[in-house]
């Protein structure tokens, strides 16, 4: 038997499948990651883009209509070596995701969470930047928290 | 003879008119910064309860985030200087991170000066606030079980991201599209 996802977690794993085969393509040694605790794990080394829908906005599509229609609140936070690195790497996520990206049908086998299938079904696009800014904690002295940048943006997917 | 006759809006009916507009876009504004301002507390609040509320907790950030109107018709919420003084820890909640470099000792205690040790796992212990004592700050008269004390805490995990902020514009933007959208297509205002 297939388990089949939902929208949510359909448009945040599309943006984290989207952005990883990208960063392979044209950078060398970027993560990424959907869980943030996991950016601080001793494993995992910087550079680091960590992916994760935070928040979902419900409406009704129009009046009369039982159909709704979500919006999705998507922080990415990116984890640098250097703040040139921090410059480039936010300019080069923005770059890549301002078009909107394939929005896929997640799927496994029952019992098999490991591997996932994707049909593509639509797009997921930008509805807004929210925030694009350095995050410069007082008293964060971590050595991963010194070059971070975090996005957020909202997406929908196309109807 | 000529006769002039002037049809539609004069220019001091116009004038009424754009005053009313003008006073309730003035209201409007001070009404979404409130409810913006609320929601908020409400995003801070939630972000606590989804770690478990510690004892002890002093609602500084919550009350901090107060509804502030520098100049006509501009309105913040939170006075960042305040913030940067009462609650230096806000971007720390907001961005998540570690409070200090991992595996590096923060010196502090527990509730009534409880070290924080696996001993007392289970006690409730450690689910109390955690006070930073700067090495060397600490008032070693005070009551406590263990004398006044100083305890080294192991920093192994990262302050989750409650990322308030971000939730507060995202749910601003989906209100002020919606919102403003009505209320200009029941004024009138809205393109035809």
């Amino acid at each position: 038997m297939t388990s089949y996802f939902r929208e949510s977690r359909n448009v945040e794993l599309s943006l984290l499948y989207f952005l990883q085969t990208s960063l392979n393509q044209d950078w060398t040694g970027v993560t990424v990651i959907k869980t943030f605790n996991d950016a601080y794990a001793k494993d995992i080394n910087i550079p680091i883009v960590c992916v994760r829908l935070s928040q979902t906005t419900t409406s009704r599509r129009e009046i009369g209509d039982d159909e709704y229609w979500q919006k999705y609140l998507i922080i990415i936070d990116v984890f640098s070596r250097s703040d040139g690195q921090r410059l480039d790497l936010t300019d080069y996520l923005k770059d890549k995701i301002k078009a909107g990206w394939i929005h896929y049908d997640h799927s496994h086998a029952s019992g098999n969470n490991t591997v996932l299938e994707r049909t593509a079904n639509g797009r997921d696009y930008i509805v807004e930047f929210i925030t694009d800014s350095k995050v410069d904690v007082v008293g964060g002295s971590d050595e991963k928290d010194k070059f971070r940048q975090m996005i957020s943006i909202q997406v929908r997917k196309s109807s | 003879m000529i006769t002039v006759t002037v049809q539609g809006t004069t220019p001091a009916k116009l004038k009424m008119i754009v005053e009313g507009v003008v006073e309730r876009c003035t209201r409007g504004t001070a009404d979404v910064a409130h409810e913006t301002r609320n929601e908020m507390v409400g995003y801070i609040k939630a972000g606590y309860m989804g770690r478990g509320r510690r004892d002890g907790s002093s609602g500084n950030l919550e009350a901090m985030m107060q509804v502030e109107n520098p100049t006509h018709n501009t309105y913040g919420i939170g006075n960042i200087m305040n913030l940067n003084v009462v609650t230096p820890y806000w971007a720390l909640l907001n961005a998540g991170g570690m409070v200090a470099i991992k595996a590096r000792r923060v010196p502090g205690y527990f509730g009534e000066n409880r070290p924080p040790m696996s001993a007392f796992a289970g006690t409730g212990v450690g689910k109390e606030q955690f006070t930073y004592t700067p090495r060397g700050q600490k008032d070693f008269s005070g009551p406590g079980l263990y004398g006044g004390r100083q305890f080294l805490m192991v920093v192994n995990n990262p302050i989750g991201a409650v990322n308030y902020i971000e939730k507060t514009m995202f749910w601003l933007s989906v209100v002020m599209k919606v919102k403003f959208g009505q209320w200009t297509r029941t004024q009138g205002y809205a393109r035809k």
